[in-house]
């Protein structure tokens, strides 16, 4: 039911791959006020991407920029055989691997070996915010504040990898060859990658959920 | 209902979920998930996982995206070029086949005319003879052999040369 109201938002939804590339166009040719467009149609998407990855307010703030003004420097190099919103996440999946790499943390740790995460700050007003929106009744407002930890929880254990193509195909919407594309893996990859990412979760959110948790029947081939 | 075929289900759920399936096996799993409650859960639950993704990215970008992400992207771009040079470059991306064969056409002009340029000017009514070292200038030309003829020309190099022709064979010409 909440899954039907949301499918809608694929990338090409916004406002149309071709009227992203006319903005292209206008940039290539000057038009700064089209790059404006750009950044104000893609920087939530952009903006929630990085956060996924980066599990932090400020830095996904500070990547984003980083993306947008990357894309425009590069801008003229970029051609019409990619849509600019998978050109995009590319640009913020690379800058956050990057990121991540310089600031190595207990978030690059392989799920399988990491301890659940300590709540922190900054986890905890994720949590309160989405397990408001996830509905008002007082008498399951604690199941929903658990649900939205163990979401978070269950984010945090997936390693950087699982959690961009988790994201990018369920929030964004991105098709298995989109996301080929912009994670530069073959299409295979792409499907074993994002079986065991949701495996994963499933596995975790399993209590919350009415099904059983699903075995990992197909071996990542990479 | 098997449990072989519930694993070869479980295994094609995410491309059936993401679209990825043929028509056939697609219907296939249809049908199997109508079939068997197990399956139909699974693919209840991954469907809710999707939804909850969604309402926190949602939620999370309501509370964390900066409000002037905008206007700190637009500041932090390289200035402008000029307004010439940009709509020159805007006019010119693409013309790639056009900007090649402009610079071909002027790299050949420019072989053809640069040596012409750094010739002397020709005095009215005369001719110029030699190299620049030992260059001459020339007003008249008078054959002494009768029945032969001048003939003046400029070569290759951009020099005039003067050959005397009579009845097929060359003879010695006097310039002054």
């Amino acid at each position: 039911m909440i899954d039907g109201a949301l499918r809608a938002r694929v990338p090409g939804s916004v406002g149309g791959a071709g009227d992203d590339r006319a903005l292209v166009e206008r940039v290539q040719k000057g038009d700064r006020d089209a790059f404006r467009v750009l950044v104000e149609r893609y920087q939530r998407r952009v903006y929630s991407f990085a956060h996924a990855l980066l599990k932090n307010t400020e830095d996904a703030a500070d990547v984003t920029q980083e993306a947008f003004v990357k894309a425009f420097r590069s801008l003229d190099g970029f051609k019409g055989d990619a849509s600019f919103y998978t050109w995009i996440y590319r640009i913020t999946n690379n800058l956050c691997i990057d990121h991540l790499r310089r600031h190595a943390t207990a978030e690059t740790i392989e799920y399988d070996e990491a301890l659940p995460d300590e709540p922190t700050a900054e986890s905890q007003a994720g949590v309160g915010v989405l397990s408001t929106r996830l509905g008002t009744n007082p008498q399951r407002s604690a199941l929903r504040h658990e649900l939205a930890e163990k979401l978070e929880e269950a984010l945090g254990r997936l390693p950087e990898k699982h959690r961009a193509i988790l994201i990018l195909r369920e929030v964004d919407g991105l098709s298995y060859e989109e996301l080929a594309e912009t994670l530069g893996i073959p299409k295979g990859t792409v499907m074993s990658r994002l079986f065991h990412a949701r495996a994963k979760m499933q596995e975790i959110l399993a209590g919350y959920l009415e099904g059983d948790a699903p075995a990992a029947a197909v071996n990542e081939d990479e | 209902m098997t449990n072989a075929d519930c694993q070869h289900a479980r295994v094609q759920l995410d491309r059936y979920r993401d679209g990825d399936l043929p028509a056939a096996e697609r219907e296939a799993i249809d049908a199997h998930l109508r079939a068997c409650p197990a399956c139909a859960a699974r693919e209840a639950d991954a469907r809710t996982l999707g939804a909850l993704l969604r309402l926190r990215s949602d939620a999370v970008a309501e509370r964390g995206l900066p409000a002037d992400l905008a206007e700190r992207v637009m500041g932090a771009l390289p200035p402008a070029a000029s307004g010439f040079w940009t709509a020159l470059a805007g006019r010119l991306r693409g013309q790639r086949m056009l900007i090649v064969g402009a610079l071909a056409v002027t790299a050949v002009a420019a072989a053809v005319l640069l040596p012409l340029l750094g010739r002397q000017p020709r005095p009215p009514g005369g001719l110029r003879l030699g190299a620049r070292e030992d260059e001459a200038h020339i007003h008249s030309i008078s054959v002494r052999s009768p029945g032969a003829q001048p003939v003046v020309f400029q070569n290759d190099l951009g020099q005039t040369v003067v050959w005397v022709v009579p009845d097929g064979s060359a003879h010695d010409a006097g310039a002054h």
